[in-house]
């Protein structure tokens, strides 16, 4: 070694060793930048205020009976990892594009912190959003849960479903962060891809059942996560059952953070652009987009039902009538009535339909029966000639407003290629005044509770970050 | 290593010509989607020395020293930092201090927490980052904003803020890439005089990208000069100056009496030729005689005694002079006169 190699080496001591691995200097400090700079606390907010807000209108349904508790811990939990997966991409895709924007990324990569290390430093920081978000979601579904084996599997399941969701959208924002030019097409491209996600739900109903859309529709993590969690809350369906809809979320996120770390991470560069593995190959990509077109039309070709001639539909023999004529009841109230179906004929009549209809006589939306009875079709196995069969129906005041309800009977037909016609009751005159309810089910003060906390500790976060510090207003000095 | 270098190798004329050099950069090449940015870039710094790296805008000097800082890498060629090879570039980051020509800084931190944030990337402990951002702080004289948002600072506040955080490994090398950019002539003045300043007492290698030839030419003690990612002139100061110098005196004379005053200096003998300096009827233009002879210059230097005998003819004849100036003095002549010349 020269002189002056040695004089340097003397000079400068040895930088201590003793100091964190730079992965986990990255992610402190990008921790701090989340939860201290404001955009963590006013997340949790927003989201405890849309829990808070859904909570609300799921407790006025409750009520109103128009969906089952079970099915409001489902809806719930879909909407809360939906929003863990818009916010870990939403995280991820500012995390390198925002520097580049910022011109903060140079400084970082001059750092001796390797690629990697601050990659996972900032993927910890992105993803610390969500366990947060789970844990406030915790106090509405303890409200609104029926029974604490429901509470559990939500929790359970929801948990672990949501924690993969919001693992691979981080890391696939942060794929995409990696590689793009600036923030805005960073955002731009997440979004894209992650209503790429939502797409297949949108299709017509008879093009998610047909082979490839129900592979689609597995295949697609997020809609294997709704099937599953549903499946197992709504339906309380077993894992060995459903677990097969596991497997899509977790190659997903496998796959996501492998590239993610292996890949991106290593060739993490200042100025974006896809790395050597994804170079723009127009004849590849024209492929793939024809490949996947054919895919998506092959998913929404409708099936074609066959066209029947039309047949005269058979006199019936039954006849209904109601004990009801007229109802006047506030908006949540319930009230119950009888049908009677009387056989008139000279044969017996099995397989008999009962079927309740609402219609609403005043201009606005057309009632859905389905919403505003528990038990909207009744039927009655057999009826002999000269006998009748009474059945008991319960109605639930929904919206206010004026309405008949009124009931057809409806005898099974003679064959594939016959019909019959249809008898229907008197109707039922409904006058039904709106009420007013402040706090449905009691989530009122949970609401007010979490939203009203969180905006206090995100004050507080505030006030930590700021003692101390001359924040000096938009003042500027000369040098 | 020093023989596998081409043409520009520059050498010191402040530090001694035994010690290895710290910064050795060879044949250097870097194309963006095939538009070449540097085309064999080549040259040594030496412990201590305070290199400036010209060249007008787009020569390559943001991308020669985006690939000496290992951000991005040559496409070929080879570079040492303290004898640590290219093929290793977390060990070279852990050796020099950058301030690149556009560092953007968290404006949601203090001086002080940027830092100690720095500093822990170097293996430091939250302790000894701290203690260490608090003395660079003082260093460049910032001490009385340690705990002031970023945001609040003024530029030149920010680009002393950069060079301490170019500092806060103690580096061997650092580089600067255009440290005054954007500054009032005061701020530029202080700015550089920190450099000078830092360079010297800790004796560390200075890569100083700057557009501020005058300042260059005052603290640097070696120069290359990129055009269009060539070097097309490197080495001292001096020797720079005197590549780009064209031997020619400008006179300023009131018109009227710019006539009579060419044909006096014709006259003499030591003068080769005396013509207009471009559309101007009031500047002449005056060229000795060749070098060779030894009658009005040598070693490509116009001579003082040749500059004497022209203003003697001319107060004699009792001409006016308006200004007097031997042109390719100064490194400002030498970069524009070198660039003219590699563009043609």
């Amino acid at each position: 070694m020269s002189s002056a190699h040695q004089y340097v080496a003397e000079r400068r001591p040895a930088p201590s060793r003793s100091g964190a691995p730079g992965w986990w200097v990255v992610a402190t400090r990008e921790l701090k930048d989340v939860w201290f700079g404001g955009k963590g606390p006013i997340i949790l907010v927003m989201f405890s205020v849309l829990l808070g807000l859904v909570c609300y209108v799921f407790a006025t349904n409750v009520e109103l009976a128009l969906f089952t508790p079970k099915e409001l811990m489902w809806m719930l939990l879909q909407m809360a990892y939906m929003a863990g997966a818009v916010i870990g991409i939403g995280m991820g895709a500012d995390c390198f594009s925002g520097e580049r924007d910022r011109e903060t990324l140079e400084g970082l990569l001059l750092t001796p912190t390797s690629r990697t290390g601050i990659v996972v430093g900032k993927f910890i920081a992105a993803f610390s959003v969500w366990p947060v978000c789970a844990a406030i979601s915790v106090p509405y579904f303890l409200k609104l849960t029926p029974d604490n084996e429901i509470l559990w599997i939500t929790l359970i399941w929801g948990g672990v479903c949501g924690t993969l969701l919001a693992l691979g959208m981080t890391g696939l924002g942060m794929i995409v962060s990696a590689l793009s030019n600036s923030n805005k097409v960073s955002m731009s491209v997440s979004l894209a891809i992650f209503l790429i996600f939502l797409l297949p739900a949108q299709f017509r109903g008879a093009a998610q059942k047909g082979n490839v859309a129900k592979f689609v529709q597995w295949a697609n993590p997020m809609a294997a996560v709704d099937e599953f969690t549903e499946k197992l809350i709504v339906n309380l369906r077993t894992l060995q059952e459903y677990g097969n809809y596991l497997v899509p979320p977790v190659v997903f996120t496998v796959l996501v953070l492998g590239v993610l770390f292996l890949i991106v991470g290593p060739g993490l560069h200042l100025d974006g652009g896809m790395p050597r593995l994804f170079r723009w190959r127009p004849r590849r990509a024209a492929a793939t987009a024809a490949a996947v077109g054919l895919v998506v039309l092959l998913a929404a070709l409708p099936t074609m039902a066959s066209q029947q001639p039309a047949s005269t539909p058979a006199q019936t023999p039954l006849q209904i009538s109601i004990n009801m004529d007229y109802k006047q009841a506030d908006a949540g109230d319930k009230f119950d009535f009888e049908t009677v179906v009387t056989n008139a004929g000279t044969q017996k009549a099995s397989n008999v339909v009962v079927a309740m209809n609402i219609v609403n006589l005043s201009k606005g939306e057309a009632v859905d029966p389905e919403d505003w009875s528990p038990e909207r079709t009744q039927y009655i196995e057999e009826i002999d000639p000269g006998q009748s069969a009474t059945l008991s129906w319960k109605v639930h005041s929904v919206f206010s407003g004026k309405y008949l309800v009124y009931m057809v009977v409806i005898p099974k037909p003679a064959g594939p290629k016959a019909t019959v016609q249809p008898v229907a009751s008197n109707a039922i005159h409904l006058t039904i005044k709106g009420v007013t309810r402040v706090n449905p089910g009691g989530m009122m003060p949970v609401a007010l509770a979490t939203t009203g906390g969180l905006s206090l500790g995100a004050f507080g976060l505030h006030w930590f970050r700021r003692r101390g510090i001359d924040t000096g207003g938009s003042r500027e000095e000369t040098p | 290593m020093l023989t596998n270098l081409r043409s520009g190798a520059a050498t010191s004329t402040k530090t001694s010509s035994t010690e290895s050099p710290i910064l050795v950069a060879d044949d250097l090449r870097k194309s963006y989607e095939g538009r070449p940015a540097l085309r064999g870039l080549t040259f040594a710094l030496r412990p201590g020395g305070l290199l400036g790296f010209l060249g007008p805008n787009g020569a390559g000097k943001t991308t020669a020293i985006r690939i000496l800082t290992t951000v991005i890498p040559p496409d070929s060629g080879y570079f040492t930092v303290d004898g640590i090879s290219s093929d290793y570039p977390q060990k070279i980051r852990r050796k020099i201090g950058v301030l690149p020509e556009s560092l953007g800084f968290p404006k949601n931190l203090t001086g002080l927490e940027f830092l100690t944030y720095f500093g822990r990337h170097y293996g430091q402990t939250a302790k000894e980052a701290k203690a260490n951002a608090q003395r660079l702080l003082e260093e460049v004289n910032l001490q009385h904003r340690a705990n002031s948002l970023i945001r609040t600072y003024s530029r030149g506040m920010r680009q002393r803020l950069g060079i301490a955080r170019s500092l806060i490994n103690d580096p061997v090398l650092v580089f600067l890439d255009e440290p005054t950019l954007g500054l009032d002539p005061g701020g530029q003045q202080e700015l550089l005089s920190l450099i000078e300043r830092i360079a010297r007492s800790r004796r560390a290698g200075v890569v100083l990208s700057s557009h501020h030839l005058a300042e260059i030419e005052r603290i640097c003690d070696e120069v290359v000069i990129l055009r269009s990612g060539q070097v097309i002139a490197s080495g001292s100061v001096s020797h720079v100056v005197g590549q780009g110098r064209r031997n020619v005196i400008r006179i300023h004379v009131p018109a009227p009496l710019a006539p009579r005053a060419r044909q006096m200096l014709e006259a003499l003998p030591t003068v080769k030729s005396v013509a207009f300096s471009g559309a101007a009827t009031d500047w002449l233009e005056v060229e000795p005689v060749d070098s060779a002879n030894g009658a009005a210059a040598s070693g490509g230097h116009v001579n003082g005694h040749f500059a004497n005998k022209l203003l003697e003819a001319l107060i004699r004849a009792d001409v006016p002079i308006l200004t007097f100036e031997a042109e390719g003095g100064r490194l400002h002549d030498a970069f524009l006169r070198l660039t003219q010349e590699a563009a043609q």
